[in-house]
């Protein structure tokens, strides 16, 4: 059970405490509603390369790092598809540098032609190490533009091309800034050896007078119900063809989340999964295989994806994926399978408690998904599952006009 | 409206929490490391002092670590993965230099049950051709792969010249080796070496008597001398790797150097940390803020058994590599050069001292922090008196040690790209 208070300030600001004494450190986490599906298609890749940009310095703080550093704190940040989140981790007592930096970057960021440059140039090496410089780095690249036709989860955080960030400008920056980065449109949230008191004093004295400006009220194209499976073929410089299928599933909202979770453990989770055990291990089809949920805020996309061995024919090691979820759909989960996967969950569960870092950001998550109380309810949620409704849920889901297929072909 | 120009007052976090650990040695020798804390999240890990060290055949140690839980005379791997899985169970295998470590991790409910059946298979370990055959194709398409990456390439190329092909540092498996393993070998390394040889155990948490008297019943057979490594024969100053179309280059320099048995060590930290150990780290700072030449850049020093040594790498623009390289020197140049400014002194040592803190926070890092202490034969006390000398340490300690060991004509350069 985690304990935690919650408030509001005036400018919208959303604030959540939880207090743990057992740690000497306080962790500051804040969560901006806005990701790369808020970005216009014409110009993707910056919402993210806008979370660089926070770190250049603002108004009262030349450097945002080199104080934070002083301070003995490390920081750093993340962009989805969903949101942008910026987390601090620093002694408890020294706290309030974090609250000043935060509020500071969040009332009157310095955006500089020389901060933009250097951090386009960043970006594109980002582009070129995680993207296009690895084996299979472009996968995902090429994957959501075939499964999603109209949604902005077509395309990837990095953006679509590298011209996109080369054509960022400075006004592109204000303007996104002004739009998004505003207390009415994050979330707060303090954890550790600080009191409640504490907490609302500093967090009242620090972002009180920041202006609430605008609350990402944007709405997404919605993608519609496909119709007919897809595919795509790609040849690379890869040692074995790559093989991926995705599904369209739930939203991390819905209901049945918890269900489409189980089943991707169930499916390709563990050495003991479905997938890994037939056809890594009996067939031998594939080096690696595995099975996971993009766990989205919009419609999501179920994945099964795996590395075939050379001498292994693509159509063969297809159709003994499909005869996997086919045997899924045909029969229930046994009581013991279902039990499996919930102990393995409630091990992982344990250990997200031990950490601060990741109970400030889980805090952060859950109130911008609407409800922090559901934070202690997710060993409920998922004890409250069962092999029917994962059973039924994987018949909603595994069906070819739902799918689309991706072969990363290896050149010969 | 507040004064947003007045900034917080800070404090540097100087004590460090104690190591809670009992250290019991059992009736067959093997020492058992219990942290005192009380956990609900069980981590327990096993040394097993037969790493690569002790093993004259490349490939054989880290086959074991990958097929230890392959199966009994009477168990499959299925069985095995299905049982560990139920119980909520997570294992992670590493070879390593000195050990072969199996850590688990668990739930206490789960715990006896975990360890009664994880003693039974490493026990009695029978691998079989199949699990080694699959392991083998594994591995072989997984190097395939790794050898696609800039970075993979350039780092066994360090490795491989910086201590020569024969040494246990410098050897890496090549697709040719696989083939040349058998699961003979790998069965008679388990039953001549492994069989014998746990040396300790480290958890997070105090265990039940059941359990202790588990580990009592393993074979420990450790007290024959260390191998030492040979000693370096260091190969060519540069290598270029030519890689076809490589969209980055990668870049990996680095030099033998202290260890933290070394007086210097805390001053030398202190440097590296300064030198390309942080985010604001002087390399960070020119290389990526400054000219966005790259992602990141980073200098650390790794420590091997009995050595350590200097590593800085990054990738970088093709058409800038020999730039980069050039603002590298210039950096180093730097710090033999000029004294450091007492606000950077402070902002590195508050910086080291924090994430010092955090190595501390919760039973799991302390476990990680003790296991260093073993692997490294320090003392108990070493991280609070590494602490206070990072606290005394001076700009000129600082500009004397850099001028002391970093030396550009001693640093190995390799780099890995399309030329």
């Amino acid at each position: 059970m985690l304990a935690f208070d919650t408030f509001t300030l005036d400018n919208g600001l959303r604030v959540v405490h939880h207090f743990d004494e057992k740690t000497p450190l306080a962790v500051v986490n804040i969560l901006y509603n806005v990701g790369a599906r808020d970005e216009n298609e014409s110009l993707t890749g910056i919402a993210h390369l806008f979370e660089h940009l926070m770190f250049g310095g603002s108004k009262n703080a030349e450097s945002y790092d080199e104080p934070l550093q002083r301070a003995s704190g490390e920081n750093n940040a993340f962009t989805s598809n969903d949101i942008t989140n910026y987390y601090v981790t620093l002694p408890a007592e020294n706290i309030e540098t974090a609250l000043w930096l935060e509020s500071d970057r969040m009332f009157q960021l310095n955006l500089t032609p020389k901060s933009l440059e250097v951090q386009q140039g960043v970006v594109k090496e980002e582009f070129k190490q995680r993207y296009l410089n690895q084996p299979y780095g472009d996968l995902w690249l090429l994957f959501r533009p075939l499964a999603y036709t109209t949604h902005p989860y077509r395309w990837a955080t990095i953006g679509k091309e590298l011209a996109h960030i080369e054509n960022f400008t400075l006004k592109d920056g204000n303007s996104f800034y002004k739009k998004f980065y505003n207390p009415s449109n994050a979330v707060l949230v303090i954890a550790g050896n600080v009191s409640f008191k504490e907490c609302k004093s500093l967090v009242n004295k620090w972002f009180n007078d920041v202006p609430a400006g605008e609350v990402n009220k944007n709405s997404y194209a919605v993608e519609p119900v496909q119709k007919e499976a897809r595919r795509l073929e790609v040849e690379r410089e890869v040692p074995m063809t790559s093989l991926s299928i995705g599904f369209h599933c739930g939203a991390r909202t819905d209901a049945d989340f918890y269900d489409l979770d189980l089943l991707s453990d169930m499916l390709g989770g563990s050495a003991s999964s479905r997938l890994h055990q037939k056809l890594v291990k009996e067939k031998q089809l594939f080096a690696d295989i595995a099975a996971y949920s993009t766990e989205s805020l919009d419609r999501g996309l179920f994945i099964v994806s795996g590395r075939i061995f050379p001498e292994i024919d693509t159509k063969i090691a297809e159709a003994a994926i499909w005869e996997e979820l086919n045997a899924f759909k045909k029969e229930m989960p046994s009581q013991r399978e279902w039990e499996k996967v919930i102990n393995k969950k409630l091990t992982v569960l344990k250990f997200t408690e031990l950490d601060v870092l990741n109970k400030a950001m889980n805090l952060a998550l859950f109130t911008h998904l609407g409800d922090t109380n559901k934070i202690n309810n997710e060993e409920g949620s998922f004890l409250a599952t069962t092999p029917e409704s994962i059973h039924t849920l994987a018949n909603q889901l595994f069906i070819e006009s739902n799918s689309s297929t991706l072969v990363y072909k290896a050149k010969v | 409206m507040i004064n947003r120009s007045l900034v917080p007052e800070t404090s540097i976090p100087s004590v460090l929490p104690e190591f809670s650990f009992e250290t019991h040695v059992l009736e067959n020798g093997v020492l058992l490391y219990e942290s005192i804390l009380e956990e609900e999240l069980i981590r327990v890990s096993f040394y097993f002092k037969c790493g690569s060290l002790y093993s004259t055949k490349k490939g054989v140690v880290s086959a074991l670590a990958k097929l230890l839980l392959s199966g009994t005379s009477k168990l499959k791997a299925y069985a095995i993965q299905e049982e560990l899985d139920f119980y909520g169970a997570y294992t992670d295998i590493e070879a390593g230099y000195q050990h072969i470590s199996l850590t688990v991790f668990c739930v206490k409910h789960h715990l006896e049950k975990i360890m009664r059946f994880l003693t039974e298979v490493i026990q009695n370990l029978q691998i079989s051709h199949d699990e080694f055959h699959i392991y083998r194709n594994k591995t072989l398409e997984n190097l395939k792969v790794s050898e696609q990456k800039t970075s993979f390439i350039a780092g066994r190329l360090f490795m491989e010249n910086m201590y020569g092909r024969t040494h246990p540092y410098g050897r890496s498996m090549y697709a040719e080796d696989y083939a040349a393993l058998s699961v003979e070998e790998v069965q008679a390394y388990y039953e001549g070496a492994f069989i014998q040889s746990l040396d300790h155990v480290i958890s997070n948490t105090p265990l039940p008597q059941s359990v202790h008297d588990l580990l009592s019943s393993f074979q420990s057979q450790t007290t024959k001398t260390e191998p030492k490594a040979s000693s370096i024969k260091a190969g060519e100053k540069r290598i270029n790797h030519s890689f076809k179309d490589a969209v980055q280059a990668s870049l990996f320099l680095g030099m033998p150097c202290i260890t933290r048995h070394d007086k210097d060590y805390p001053a030398w930290s202190l440097l590296v940390t300064l030198f390309g150990g942080y985010f604001g780290s002087r390399l960070m700072k020119n290389i990526r803020e400054d000219k966005g030449y790259t992602y990141g850049i980073g200098a650390g020093t790794h420590h091997l058994p009995d050595s350590a040594y200097l590593s800085i790498r990054s990738d970088v623009k093709n058409e800038v590599l020999e730039g980069c390289i050039d603002e590298i020197y210039k950096e180093i140049g730097r710090l033999k050069e000029e004294a450091m400014s007492e606000q950077e002194l402070n902002t590195v040592k508050n910086y080291m001292l924090g994430s010092l803190q955090r190595g501390f926070d919760g039973s799991l890092a302390l476990g990680d922090r003790f296991k260093t202490l073993i692997d490294q034969k320090l003392e108990l006390d070493y991280y609070y008196q590494y602490n206070q000398s990072i606290l005394s340490l001076t700009t000129k300690d600082i500009q004397e040690t850099a001028n002391k060991y970093l030396d550009i004509n001693t640093l190995h350069v390799v780099t890995v790209g399309t030329f």
